[in-house]
């Protein structure tokens, strides 16, 4: 047992020199001299809602924000998205459904005119569908998890490149300088019928100051706010608030804003990294 | 008999202590420490740059997880064609495919192609073991 257990170690270490060679380059040999390592960082501001008044920096994996865009990929999410968002409700006739007679409209030979069958018959006016089905219809296709979810850090990547998605958090715990700004993406509730009211107005507020009225705003929230989705609900025809578990391709790549938690931003990432190299 | 057996067997526990090893490493050093590093743990030539962006007339080919070149032959035309394929390619490929071409002058030009959206470099006839001869030198 003892024996097993130092091979397996013995074994991760080496894999993990052999994964470091990976991503590595010899400058030595001069054979392709325009031979680069890529930069394997980024670096992410982190902001505070709702002034989104920058606090501080981390770097964030390439292979996150850093994807290069490639539109067929996202078309495949996005197409195997739709296709399993489809009820598949519809119940169109069949011959045997349609309702005309099974009577011969014409006889077969002598009326100088076409053959025909009964009035069912697909190629007629009013008659039945030639590919009948019944609900529930299956539209359901299959895409690999690894296409998907490299479609998913290419959509994130593509939003983070155009200048809009905000990352909301604070590692080094610095105090934001306005009251009403936190580290999450949530407003407190203000029941009290005083006046005025902040919390209502706040929403508000923040979207005449950035100038996001009418814009299609994402909130990804490591978990559920319920004052941002209290005061969002007057907007909620244009503004989504999402956990970090029910964000789709679509969601990320039809929102002209994005505003990530940095704790769902790090699942988002582990997630969706971790069937590559 | 005996000894095929006991080569099966071998051949058995061998795989399942590899598989234990590389599912190790995937889930405990990879994600959480690599994807999010603290500001203090990377230097400033891993950051993206704005001044000298990696892309145009720069390459890099990324080796697979088990540390191999991603060159690969494969037939097509129901086998009647060897063609090369180099995956895995980051930045320039017309730069890569330019500078493979001048360190492998008996191939001849018609024989290369480069599928630019997804980023590969396809030679017609066997080459794998001179692209790789190559590659390795430098990545």
């Amino acid at each position: 047992m003892l024996r097993n257990t130092k091979i397996v170690l013995n074994m991760s270490l080496y894999f993990e020199q052999r994964l470091n060679i990976t991503r590595s380059i010899s400058q030595a040999s001069n054979i392709l001299p325009n031979g680069v390592v890529p930069p394997a960082y980024t670096l992410t501001t982190l902001r505070v809602f709702p002034s989104l008044e920058p606090i501080s920096c981390i770097p964030v994996s390439t292979s996150v924000l850093g994807v290069p865009l490639r539109r067929d990929i996202l078309w495949r999410a996005v197409v195997y998205e739709n296709d399993n968002k489809r009820v598949g409700a519809s119940n169109p006739p069949g011959r045997s459904e349609n309702g005309y007679s099974r009577h011969k409209i014409l006889p077969q030979k002598g009326s100088g005119n076409a053959r025909v069958g009964d009035a069912n018959s697909p190629t007629r006016h009013n008659g039945a569908v030639a590919l009948a089905r019944n609900a529930p219809n299956d539209y359901t296709t299959i895409l690999p998890n690894k296409v998907y979810h490299l479609a998913y850090r290419i959509a994130l990547s593509h939003q983070y490149k155009q200048g809009n998605l905000f990352v909301i958090g604070n590692t080094k715990s610095t105090k934001p300088n306005s009251e009403t700004d936190s580290n999450i993406l949530d407003i407190t509730i203000n029941d009290k019928k005083t006046k005025p009211n902040f919390s209502s107005v706040l929403f508000k507020k923040f979207l005449n100051e950035h100038k996001y009225d009418g814009k299609r705003l994402l909130f990804i929230t490591s978990e559920t706010r319920p004052g941002l989705l209290k005061y969002t609900d007057t907007y909620k025809n244009k503004v989504d608030v999402i956990d970090k578990e029910g964000v789709e391709v679509n969601d990320l790549l039809k929102a002209s804003k994005i505003f990530v938690e940095e704790d769902a931003l790090k699942y988002l990432a582990k997630k969706f990294t971790a069937l590559s190299n | 008999m005996m000894s095929a057996s006991m080569r099966s067997g071998l051949h058995v526990m061998r795989v399942g202590v590899r598989y234990q090893s590389t599912m190790m490493i995937q889930n405990s050093t990879r994600n959480a420490k690599i994807l999010f590093p603290k500001l203090s743990e990377i230097s400033m030539n891993e950051l993206v740059s704005e001044t000298k962006p990696f892309g145009k007339g720069q390459y890099f080919v990324e080796r697979s997880q088990t540390g191999n070149l991603p060159v690969y032959s494969d037939t097509k035309g129901g086998g009647n064609k060897f063609v090369t394929e180099i995956r895995r390619i980051q930045g320039d490929v017309i730069q890569l495919r330019n500078d493979l071409q001048e360190k492998l002058p008996y191939i001849p030009k018609k024989n290369w192609k480069v599928l630019t959206q997804s980023q590969k470099i396809i030679i017609k006839g066997d080459a794998v073991k001179q692209v790789k001869g190559i590659l390795t030198k430098t990545f």
